[in-house]
């Protein structure tokens, strides 16, 4: 929870005021803290397509916002992200759980594990990896910076021992 | 009933509202209304997610997303938030020409058949769903979509036709418009979107 507060407090301090999730098991404390946080509004979708679209939607109308999902739910984001931010140039910050590391020894996630990374670059998307709650603060400025400049999607990736 | 007709009844109304196109019907939108506050996206299955986001961060302005059968069954995940949310800045219209005519082949899509994007709207939660057959009636339920409060879920059941085909494309590409939209939103709302870059 203290780890989750973190990330709260330097997703508000860079301007978010939406956050938008599809949460697993490691992002669910950041969840129910976004959700009872009274400076951000919290929305709960079904499928994370829909939840970047929601995300760039915001950001068309001046609002900063953020996906938290899995890393599984960004390959479902891909489309939406390839047919609309990439081509059109709209940012969005994404904090994902890097399901399937090494080191997570979840078979059923491995796959996630391996693809993640190459899906990110083939969508020529800027990311980074934090292994440390120490590292997220200057995580997401750096992240918030970069999806502000280059009009594209930025993507941290939290690793085992971020959440 | 075609979508062009459809889509010349909504112009009159169009002030400050933002609009945002699938591929559906955009050409002939762009060409009808020349509105700054036109996000035309050129693809199906985005339109009502941009445009409940953006219904979410500017609560004080209509937005009106302009769908079609296919691209709403390609994104059916937004209804549950559609009717979650119940935007009341939302008018949402759904061109159904129960066809795959996006690719040429006159091919019935589910909603020509037993699917229907009302039911299922309205079992996602939106309270206010109709589909429309004729003109007279999409007039009606346009005009109070665009200037009542409430969210609204339009099926407009219209023709297949390759009208859309025919439409002169417009000399502004798709970037072009965000920039222009964005620029348009910056104006109006008195806030800065883009940062700057250089």
């Amino acid at each position: 929870m203290k780890n989750a507060r973190k990330i709260l407090q330097s997703l508000k301090s860079v301007g978010v005021r939406l956050i938008v999730s599809l949460p697993d098991s490691w992002l669910v404390d950041l969840a129910v803290l976004a959700n009872e946080d009274s400076e951000v509004r919290h929305l709960l979708v079904a499928n994370e397509g829909d939840g970047v679209a929601v995300c760039g939607g915001a950001w068309l109308g001046g609002t900063k916002s953020a996906m938290l999902l899995e890393n599984s739910g960004l390959l479902v984001a891909t489309y939406a992200l390839a047919r609309f931010h990439v081509t059109f140039g709209v940012p969005t910050l994404i904090l994902t759980s890097y399901r399937g590391e090494i080191g997570d020894g979840n078979w059923n996630l491995s796959t996630m594990g391996r693809v993640t990374e190459p899906v990110i670059k083939a969508l020529g998307l800027q990311y980074l990896i934090i292994r440390s709650a120490d590292d997220i603060e200057e995580a997401i400025k750096k992240a918030d910076r970069s999806a502000s400049g280059t009009l594209l999607p930025t993507v941290i990736l939290l690793g085992i021992g971020s959440l | 009933m075609n979508r062009s007709d459809c889509l010349e009844t909504l112009v009159p109304h169009i002030s400050d509202q933002l609009v945002v196109a699938s591929v559906s019907g955009q050409w002939i939108w762009g060409q009808l209304c020349k509105h700054e506050g036109n996000l035309l996206l050129g693809s199906m299955g985005n339109a009502l997610g941009v445009g409940v986001g953006m219904a979410l961060g500017l609560p004080h302005r209509k937005v009106i997303v302009l769908e079609s059968d296919g691209s709403v069954l390609l994104s059916l995940f937004n209804l549950p938030t559609l009717g979650s949310l119940h935007l009341e800045n939302l008018a949402v219209f759904v061109f159904d020409n129960e066809a795959y005519s996006g690719s040429r082949i006159s091919r019935p899509t589910a909603t020509a058949g037993k699917t229907d994007l009302v039911a299922m709207a309205k079992d996602a939660g939106v309270s206010y769903a109709v589909t429309v057959r004729d003109l007279d009636a999409f007039k009606i339920e346009g005009t109070l979509a665009i200037k009542e409060k409430g969210l609204r879920f339009i099926v407009a059941k219209v023709e297949e036709t390759l009208e859309h085909r025919k439409a002169e494309r417009s000399d502004m590409d798709l970037v072009e418009n965000k920039y222009r939209f964005v620029r348009y939103i910056e104006r109006t709302e008195d806030k800065s979107v883009f940062l700057g870059r250089g």
